[in-house]
């Protein structure tokens, strides 16, 4: 934990609006691309997101100390919104489906690389079960380590890594059914 | 393809949201945090000048002491009333057992004598004036209506007293019944404390 987050956590459980202010600036971005990557459509990420940091904030007195950054805590708080998001509004989202959602979403386009192969690859994450998204969106593009991982997913760090190995595969398996 | 597709993964982190959609955000939260800051408590305020958990002690402790002692307070006034109230009753009813036994004694009495009558007609609107006054009391002065009935009581007693040792017929009669009709209004209108 760094300790500039400690002081700012502390001073945010004490009511201090601006600290939270703080770590809102700090780890927005990265919390709103999480749950992007998992939903695909650009206002459901940003609802959600507004959603995790004030869920954050009605619960910051819970956060414990444990030698785990505060983004885990705020990780963990996104996946269950976003579990919360899928049993409320639909329980799976086909291939085709998502290419359907990414052309029907222009501001998308202008506001990421147009690359095909990077559609594919969003869209081929998107098929991926609930575990294995976490799982590339926090290893592979958050660079977070296998034991943070296994913190915020719950799990030993043995499970996370028969996690990473089966998300790769079937990630694989998505970009070719895409092509 | 591996080393491709890890690469397209890293990319991927280039993906920001919106600058306008993240100021409203951040704007709607932080008001939202402002309206719901935590209202100051009896303790925050001891605690301003103490910064132990003696300060909340304290305030436990004054408080309750305030709500014991007004809870006695009350108590103590509510028996207070109460106790005024059962005593105003037996009076009312020792008064009515009296006016029954005069009223019998007149009846079964046939002679009297002037200056006997003269002596129960003042006793009799003495005992008027002390009920007219514990009438007219206010609900507060219960122990002064009290002793207005006791003292229409204890004249009673003695108009009781000289009727058992005299006859007397109808001066009597008219001087009870104008008496009688005081006093049911007297029961009619008294006691309603609640």
């Amino acid at each position: 934990m760094i300790d500039g987050d400690k002081n700012l956590i502390e001073k945010a459980i004490k009511g201090e609006a601006s600290a939270f202010g703080l770590l809102y600036d700090k780890y927005q971005p990265q919390i709103y691309r999480f749950i992007y990557l998992k939903v695909s459509h650009r206002e459901e990420a940003e609802d959600l997101t507004h959603q995790v940091f004030l869920k954050s904030w009605q619960s910051i007195d819970r956060f414990n100390f444990q030698g785990f950054p505060f983004s885990s805590w705020l990780y963990s708080v996104a996946r269950h919104q976003v579990i919360d998001y899928y049993r409320t509004k639909k329980t799976k989202i086909t291939f085709e489906e998502i290419i359907e959602i990414e052309t029907d979403d222009d501001s998308l386009a202008e506001a990421i690389d147009n690359e095909l192969t990077i559609e594919k690859v969003k869209s081929a994450i998107a098929c991926l079960g609930n575990e294995q998204q976490d799982v590339i969106i926090l290893r592979f593009i958050e660079d977070l380590s296998l034991q943070e991982v296994a913190s915020i997913l719950e799990k030993t760090q043995g499970a996370v890594k028969l996690l990473q190995h089966r998300a790769i595969k079937n990630l694989r398996k998505a970009m070719n059914h895409g092509q | 393809m591996d080393n491709n597709l890890f690469k397209i993964l890293k990319e991927l982190k280039e993906i920001q949201p919106d600058a306008d959609y993240s100021h409203k955000s951040k704007t709607l939260l932080l008001s939202g945090i402002g309206a719901n800051k935590k209202r100051l408590s009896l303790a925050d305020v001891f605690s301003s000048f103490y910064s132990n958990k003696l300060a909340l002690g304290i305030a436990s402790s004054v408080i309750l002491l305030l709500i014991i002692s007004g809870g006695i307070y009350y108590v103590k006034n509510q028996l207070n009333q109460n106790d005024l109230v059962v005593k105003a009753s037996e009076t009312n009813a020792s008064i009515q057992v009296k006016l029954n036994e005069i009223q019998y004694l007149l009846q079964s009495h046939a002679s009297i004598d002037a200056n006997q009558i003269l002596a129960i007609q003042a006793m009799l609107q003495n005992s008027a004036d002390d009920l007219k006054a514990a009438l007219s009391s206010k609900p507060e002065e219960l122990d002064k209506s009290l002793q207005k009935l006791k003292a229409a009581e204890e004249m009673l007693y003695q108009i009781d007293e000289l009727t058992k040792n005299i006859g007397i017929i109808y001066f009597c009669l008219c001087c009870l019944f104008l008496f009688y009709g005081f006093f049911e209004n007297l029961a009619s209108s008294e006691f309603r404390l609640d």
